[in-house]
């Protein structure tokens, strides 16, 4: 099963588990980290092909299909980008992504795809509403959840679809403090986002 | 499964491994719930005691279907198949409703049974309801759990093909034989301890003058579902040869057992059963849209309206169905909706034909018009669903296409 795009009660298990034995491989036999801080505003990133402003200071991690960085720690805060082909698989429903959905169609997708995460608590949808993402229609979804330990979770997602691949974009961060505190920095994400072509 | 994440998918395949191991064993003898000599040891108790966390974890999980009727009417069910030996034992069964579309029950040894929405929608009478209750009781009654737990810690082919991996991961067998019974009790236990729950469930049913030929179907449902979600997950209780073992079994039982006299009545409970489930089918097919179950949702959406042919609600789920349907043949390289819009149309005509106010026919109506490029018709059916609805969830699409076309 495909890892990308779990909200981050998955990531939590996933990232965590994974974490220690990649990072103790990845630093002694490349010296590569498994997180990198960043370190300038302007980001482009080859693989997902796009560029956006980022928060200097904020980690990212360096493994996965999907661009992941986080502030304080994935659990607290994260803003992930990920561009997959139509005809994959999603991680949650057997539903897919396809060419011909309008922008509520996608959100409907996305939104099955999230409340099929098992994991995932009293899921409340807060907002539902278009957005224009570099010109694309797309959507924008806010919704909140508990996780399986009570903590109060609260996530905006973004999705459009380029050609043959849908663009997902989410920031998530417990209810207290966090998600206020980070909201300023995904904003200024979103404002910035761009596709870039290969 | 929405309990999963109680339990590694390493877990899992596991139990499937010493489930192997286990074949052709013989069963540990000891005596049932309410025959003499019973009694607990301190293995059972703290398998009971693991089973009341998993129940807190269960309720703490946002897991449950809420509705007390229907708890009632489960309950009350499986206390009218407990047999009278074990009423005086003080052994409470508990039956409990799980939201998750997919076919699966399971019962605990501390006396809790717990019925997926899925199954519950599956199911047609209380006949095919009180079989999978005499099954899940009965692991329950012949402590199949502890059976199983010793079993394994007996066994020292077992504990010889585990020692390394245990030692390296600094575990005991004890404490690993124990989240493995544990695990058994609900994605299934031994063949052998499966089919004396076969036996003795369908002695309960015989005993409470239910329809012995309406047990078989039950498996044909799961059978019918394992086909429909192309399942390959280590999903005991619905894995496809444990499925049909299962039925032939029952069908062997129904042979075996003595013809009907001319007054026996054969109860299916068809007119107790399905009020009380009508809205259990109506929300597990939207958990099916959820998940993209679609063939699962269309049986039951069929289901729901031949026993409910002028429900509004039933034909805007298959309008739904329609809309949203996603599976396709082989041959295909995506699902042709030309051919699904028309038929979706249809179902929400007929919705609104049953209740000109049911707001979700219209939404439906209007995408399916947007999709086909008839910008009139979807203007004016998004107009009706805000008249009816002005604070719908998706009301900033609809504004958002109304101010634009």
């Amino acid at each position: 099963m495909s890892k990308t795009f779990y909200p981050l009660i998955k990531i939590q298990m996933d990232v965590f588990r994974k974490f220690i034995l990649v990072f103790v491989c990845a630093s002694l036999v490349s010296g590569c980290a498994a997180f990198s801080q960043l370190r300038k505003e302007s980001y482009e990133d080859d693989n997902r092909l796009f560029t956006a402003s980022v928060p200097v200071g904020w980690m990212r991690y360096n493994f996965g299909k999907e661009f992941l960085i986080t502030r304080d720690g994935i659990v607290l805060n994260a803003i992930a980008v990920s561009r997959r082909k139509l005809d994959e698989k999603l991680d949650f429903t057997k539903k897919k992504f396809t060419t011909d959905m309008l922008p509520q169609d996608l959100a409907e997708v996305e939104l099955d795809d999230l409340k099929s995460v098992a994991g995932i608590n009293r899921f409340t949808l807060l907002s539902n509403e278009p957005a224009t993402l570099d010109g694309r229609s797309g959507f924008r979804v806010e919704y909140g959840y508990y996780t399986q330990s009570g903590l109060k979770m609260r996530g905006i997602r973004y999705g459009f679809l380029e050609k043959e691949w849908i663009y997902r974009i989410r920031y998530e961060a417990p209810t207290q403090h966090y998600f206020q505190y980070s909201l300023k920095d995904f904003k200024k994400f979103m404002e910035s986002f761009k596709t870039k072509q290969k | 499964m929405v309990y999963t994440r109680l339990f590694t998918k390493e877990k899992i395949v596991f139990v499937a491994l010493s489930s192997l191991l286990l074949s052709g064993c013989a069963t540990v003898k000891i005596p049932n719930v309410g025959e003499s000599g019973y009694s607990q040891a301190d293995d059972e108790k703290r398998l009971q005691k693991r089973s009341e966390e998993f129940v807190e974890e269960i309720a703490e999980g946002d897991l449950l279907y809420p509705d007390l009727g229907l708890e009632t009417y489960l309950n009350r069910l499986a206390m009218r198949l407990l047999p009278e030996e074990v009423k005086k034992e003080n052994l409470k069964i508990t039956v409990k409703v799980i939201k998750d579309p997919t076919l699966n029950a399971f019962a605990l040894p501390n006396g809790y049974i717990y019925i997926h929405t899925g199954m519950l929608a599956a199911i047609d009478n209380e006949a095919q309801l009180a079989t999978l209750l005499g099954h899940e009781m009965t692991h329950i009654l012949h402590r199949h759990a502890v059976k199983q737990f010793r079993s394994l810690t007996n066994k020292s082919a077992f504990f010889a093909v585990l020692q390394a991996p245990l030692a390296y991961a600094g575990g005991d067998l004890a404490s690993l034989a124990a989240q493995v019974t544990f695990i058994s009790s609900v994605y299934g236990f031994s063949r052998e301890l499966e089919d004396e729950a076969d036996d003795t469930g369908f002695a309960m049913i015989r005993t409470d003058g239910y329809d012995p030929a309406e047990a078989v179907k039950l498996f044909e449902h799961l059978e019918q579902f394992i086909k429909d979600e192309e399942l390959k997950l280590p999903f005991f209780f619905s894995t496809h040869p444990n499925v049909v073992a299962r039925k032939k079994n029952y069908q062997k039982l129904i042979a075996k057992s003595p013809p009907a006299a001319a007054t026996e009545q054969r109860v299916t409970g068809d007119m107790a059963y399905q009020p009380l489930t009508k809205p259990v089918v109506l929300d597990n097919v939207m958990w099916c849209f959820q998940k993209g179950m679609f063939k699962t949702a269309e049986r039951h959406i069929q289901n729901f309206l031949q026993r409910y042919p002028h429900e509004a609600a039933g034909y805007y789920l298959k309008g739904e169905l329609f809309r949203q349907r996603q599976d396709f043949s082989k041959k295909e390289k995506k699902r042709d909706k030309t051919k699904d819009f028309p038929e979706a149309l249809a179902a929400y005509e007929q919705a609104i034909a049953l209740d000109q106010n049911w707001a979700p026919a219209y939404q439906g109506r209007a995408l399916v018009y947007q999709k086909q490029g008839n910008i009139p018709e979807a203007k004016a059916a998004f107009k009706k669903y805000l008249e009816i609805n002005p604070n719908v969830a998706d009301k900033a699409y609809v504004e958002n296409f109304l101010s634009t076309h």
